[in-house]
């Protein structure tokens, strides 16, 4: 399927918000009867605060049209600028088996004490009746982020999350909204094949076992995971330690009647891919004859659009990412 | 990822113990907690997928594909395998050339698979051949540490299914090897040449097998937009109350194919429209158009309820088949710009060939939502398009208050579910036109799928082999419903062979005879054009 492209564009600056709806309008009036559908499934909100964040999630947001259609709002907020708001609607087209589908975003850029009540902005634009995830790229919103009242999900990527405290700000967001973690989402190869290892009945046994794990990798995502293997496998802080790395690595290490076995997930050999490894003692009992590990897991060529369009598939609560996050706070980076 | 030490491969080949009377597998497995929440996945259980005519066109152009596609999408378990076994002389490093090259661009997972695969060559009346796959099987289950789930794919010719049966029969592969493992018989369409035909070879098959272990394919109900049916029927409260006989006046289901009969000639002669299309293709779009809210839509539910329609549905007498049935052959004409011969000079066909290429019946239907609703159904090749779809005809407005001026454009409602291709549902209803004058006029409110939901779908087989593997019946046929079709459709092929009906010829690139249109003008209806 094709990239969205845009089709017609309109922008200005220090202009009311009638103005932008005003504009908005226009482009949906022109897109009729050019043979197009227009479709949603959502209004998805997306905050971009910083310039640097503003790149990689536009170019996130374009790609999100392949499998989502969706209103976009973009956010760019920054209070300390002069009060002001300009604006960019357009009009996007990506073809969906033959049909071109139109689909809007709408860009506001917010200066001034209108940047911390977006909420007071968004709403022009959201469409009746659907629902409207609210992307924090860059930030972890506080949990009274008055933009949190329209957010019927909240996506945030606790990658971003840079200190313990932080993650205990995203578990207190979590314990009062919808949070899909697109860290989390990206994980799941690592989450998957480790899960894998232990599938074969006999190798299962070896998870009542498990000495120690761990977890190499950056903070977000060995806090997470090291959560999640502390939750799931209810074992102590002590047995899990956090190793500061470029790449997510996970072992765990398991001893019974005297011998030891390991289970890694980690780089594999392919380029861009992961891969699960399973090292048990020879002739130990009940060994699963090979080659039962999983094969390895290609990561997307684009994760963070990837990771958006998989989180937007499923904006529903996760009670196993909560339990790692919760888990996770307590452990030490 | 840290440097090969003590590797699986060197710690396990040799490390399988004999089972003890302790021995771990016997206890209960306790939980992985490291898979909670990922279960929502359905994933094809630890198993092999033998395929029977593995050498053959069916297996490379839809079976291997479908298959790489579940190893890319990781629902395949480590360790899957199939097996082919064919009459073609070939070796396991053969059949795993075969596998690569049916699918150029496989992912990584692929490769897995095919290095765990295996060929077996043989003839299938031979008793041998399934000596040599039992013991192939075993040592398979034995390698990769399967527990013996196995599923058998018949994608041979029809008249291979009893045999293979018969031979899995002999030597026990129709029995779970393993407590706990499942052993599945997947056999494709035509099941049967007729009611008699079919129920011999389901009378074959329950001799080895029961009807739990049997999936019969129509790869019809693998496509999303069939299932999107029952979406539309029993998801939406809208529509529910509107379908049947107070409001619908009749329904039209229509599957048109703009070619011919290709490279099939010699498989045509011998089936023609209504044993390739009606009696599977048509009466599965029927039975869930017509079929009541299941309680659930699982497969006892939902078969439960096709069944009860198909029942329904008057089984025709021959003076019906005589009046209410066209059987058309298509001559030369032009199709999509290009002059297209007559099917008696397709190749392969005899040239006084008297296969029908076009069908097109009206049934009715004897139960309570259905009675009075005749179902028109049109079938053929060389249509002008190709299409699939089922449209349900509204009753009029009791009282059109606008002058015949002002709705000479009106039409009564309709409800199309259109299934392919540009699969959707459109919604025709009247709108005023703008202006001064009050005119009334339809208009089309059109849905798409494709524009809707931008996903990609998975392919029919790729649905359907993984339901088959995951033990899902589902959207498998069960065997009385195939025999029911057969009843609704056995008095035709009886008819037209005991009275000799003519076929009506029609040119290729048109909607069918002039005799089908007069088969539905003389009720005061026309058919829809798609």
């Amino acid at each position: 399927m094709a990239h969205a492209v845009a089709v017609d564009t309109w922008d200005a600056q220090g202009v009311r918000l009638s103005d932008i709806v005003a504009a908005l309008a226009d482009l949906r009036h022109q897109s009729v009867g050019k043979n197009a559908a227009r479709t949603a499934v959502m209004t998805l909100v997306a905050v971009v605060p910083a310039d640097e964040q503003a790149y990689a999630a536009t170019r996130a947001l374009g790609a999100l049209g392949r499998h989502h259609p969706a209103r976009i709002v973009l956010l760019r907020p920054d209070p300390d600028q002069v009060a002001t708001l300009d604006g960019r609607a357009a009009l996007y087209a990506v073809d969906a088996d033959g049909h071109q589908v139109n689909f809007e975003e709408v860009t506001l850029v917010v200066g001034g004490q209108a940047a911390n009540h977006l909420d007071s902005l968004v709403e022009a634009f959201t469409l009746s009746d659907l629902p409207v995830p609210v992307w924090y790229a860059g930030d972890i919103p506080q949990p009274t982020d008055p933009l949190l009242s329209v957010a019927t999900t909240v996506l945030i990527d606790s990658r971003d999350a840079a200190d313990s405290g932080q993650l205990r700000a995203l578990l207190e967001l979590a314990r009062r909204r919808t949070v899909v973690d697109l860290s989390w989402i990206r994980l799941k190869p690592w989450r998957e094949l480790l899960a894998g290892l232990f599938e074969p009945p006999e190798c299962r046994l070896w998870l009542e076992s498990v000495e120690s794990v761990e977890v190499s990798g950056k903070i977000g995502p060995r806090q997470l995971l090291g959560g999640w293997l502390a939750a799931q496998l209810r074992l102590m802080p002590r047995q899990v330690q956090l190793v500061d790395s470029r790449h997510v690595e996970v072992r765990v290490v398991c001893r019974r009647d005297g011998q030891t076995a390991t289970f890694e997930v980690g780089r594999g050999e392919l380029h861009r891919t992961v891969a699960a490894r399973r090292t048990l003692p020879a002739g130990a009992r009940g060994n699963p004859p090979s080659p039962n590990v999983p094969p390895p897991i290609p990561l997307a060529e684009d994760p963070l659009a990837t990771s958006l369009a998989d989180a937007l598939t499923h904006l529903e609560p996760d009670a196993i990412w909560e339990r790692a996050l919760s888990t996770a706070t307590s452990l030490s980076a | 990822m840290s440097a090969p030490e003590a590797s699986e491969a060197a710690g396990t080949t040799s490390g399988v113990d004999p089972p003890e009377e302790d021995a771990p597998t016997r206890q209960p497995l306790p939980p992985n907690p490291l898979a909670e929440g990922m279960q929502a996945t359905r994933r094809a259980p630890p198993g092999v997928l033998t395929v029977f005519g593995a050498s053959g066109d069916l297996t490379s152009r839809k079976l291997l594909p479908a298959l790489e596609s579940l190893s890319r999408r990781r629902l395949l378990q480590p360790g899957f395998a199939v097996v082919g076994v064919a009459r073609t002389p070939l070796d396991d490093q053969g059949f795993r050339d075969l596998m690569t090259t049916a699918v150029p661009d496989a992912g990584p997972a692929w490769e897995e698979v095919v290095k765990h695969s295996r060929y077996l060559a043989g003839e299938y009346d031979d008793p041998d051949t399934f000596s040599r796959l039992l013991v192939l099987l075993d040592d398979l289950d034995a390698e990769l540490g399967h527990p013996g789930n196995r599923t058998f794919y018949l994608a041979t010719i029809p008249a291979m299914f009893e045999k293979v049966a018969d031979g899995l029969g002999a030597v026990g592969l129709q029995r779970p090897s393993q407590p706990g493992a499942a052993v599945r018989l997947v056999i494709e369409k035509p099941f049967g040449r007729d009611l008699d035909s079919a129920r011999q070879l389901d009378a074959a098959l329950h001799q080895e097998f029961d009807e739990s272990q049997i999936y019969r394919i129509d790869h019809y109900l693998g496509k999303e937009t069939v299932q999107n049916v029952l979406a539309l029927r029993f998801a939406n409260a809208i529509f529910e109350p509107l379908w049947n006989r107070s409001y619908i006046d009749h329904v039209q289901i229509t599957v048109a194919e703009s070619l011919g009969v290709e490279k099939r000639g010699g498989f045509y002669e011998r089936a023609g429209a209504l044993r390739d299309i009606v009696q599977n293709h048509v009466m599965q779009v029927l039975s869930l158009t017509l079929m009541e809210p299941p309680i659930s839509i699982d497969s006892q539910g939902i078969r439960d309820e096709k069944v009860k329609a198909l029942r329904s549905v008057v089984i025709p007498s021959t003076e019906q088949v005589l009046s209410d049935v066209v059987r058309g052959q298509y001559d030369s004409g032009w199709s999509e710009g290009v002059a297209v011969p007559a099917y008696r000079q397709e190749p392969d066909v005899d040239p006084k060939s008297e296969t029908e290429t076009f069908v097109a019946m009206k049934l009715t239907v004897d139960n309570w939502r259905w009675a009075g609703v005749p179902i028109y159904i049109r079938t053929g090749k060389r249509l002008p398009k190709r299409i699939t779809e089922v449209a349900l005809q509204f009753q009029g407005v009791p009282h059109l208050a606008f002058n015949a001026a002002e709705s000479r454009d009106l039409r009564p409602n309709a409800l199309v579910l259109r299934i392919q291709p540009d699969e959707g549902v459109a919604l025709r209803f009247g709108a005023k036109v703008p202006g001064q004058a009050f005119k009334v006029r339809d208009v089309l409110m059109d849905m798409s799928y494709g524009a809707s939901f931008l996903e990609e779908a998975p392919d029919a087989y790729e649905r359907l082999l993984l339901d088959a593997m995951v033990g899902d019946p589902t959207l498998f046929i069960r065997s009385d419903e195939v025999d029911q079709a057969w009843q609704i459709v056995d008095p035709l092929l009886t008819t037209w062979e005991q009275r000799q009906v003519p076929l009506a010829g029609y040119a290729a690139g048109t909607w069918g005879p002039r005799q089908a249109d007069q088969l539905i003008e003389r009720d005061g209806r026309q058919w829809r054009t798609p």
